[in-house]
């Protein structure tokens, strides 16, 4: 079978400042600062990223995962993060953060976030997210 | 009294924050290598795709 139907699917991408889980309740998040895009005053510009995923998986597994932040003009990865994501049933919905720590752009324009997972060696991009980084016209 | 095989319930925090950073640049090379072929071959005209003729 295809590596991208075995592995879990990318319900919810969601680029923050901060995620915080609640005190009273299990499985409730606050995400904070959720955004599109940033506006740097100059470059590079520093910028703490986490992201929010709600992963979905039709079988049971361990599967490892993989998420990357590129710049699409120099298609290179400026921030790799690993992680596993663990469904201890069938048909099983995932929260997840990561953090991404402070990543440094080194130019304005688009980047790009991608989430791959693999199985039995194989990677399969299962999503992708925009993240524009706007010059500030203030100098 | 609480019998000595009776352990007391756990409430086992929900682990939502994860991940690890990869600063190793053979690792992120090797990422980027994966990454490369993965686009290669999403970008394969299919045999129906007119826009690569």
């Amino acid at each position: 079978m295809a590596t991208a139907a075995l592995t879990p699917r990318v319900r919810t991408l969601v680029i923050c400042d901060d995620v915080a889980a609640s005190l009273t309740e299990d499985r409730v998040f606050t995400l904070e600062g959720v955004r599109f895009e940033f506006v740097a005053s100059h470059f590079p510009f520093r910028a703490s990223v986490f992201v929010f995923l709600a992963l979905s998986s039709s079988r049971k597994g361990i599967f490892p995962g993989e998420i990357l932040l590129v710049n699409e003009q120099s298609e290179k990865v400026l921030r790799y993060v690993k992680f596993v994501a663990e469904f201890s049933g069938d048909n099983q919905l995932m929260p997840c953060a990561l953090d991404l720590g402070d990543c440094f752009f080194p130019n304005g324009g688009l980047y790009r976030l991608e989430v791959y997972f693999s199985v039995q060696g194989a990677n399969a991009l299962k999503g992708e997210h925009p993240l524009t980084i706007f010059a500030s016209e203030k100098e | 009294m609480r019998k000595k095989s009776q352990k007391p319930l756990q409430v086992v925090p929900f682990r939502f924050l994860v991940g690890e950073i990869v600063v190793d640049p053979a690792e992120i090379a090797a990422v980027e290598k994966m990454r490369n072929r993965l686009r290669i071959k999403k970008r394969k005209p299919r045999p129906n795709d007119r826009s690569a003729v």
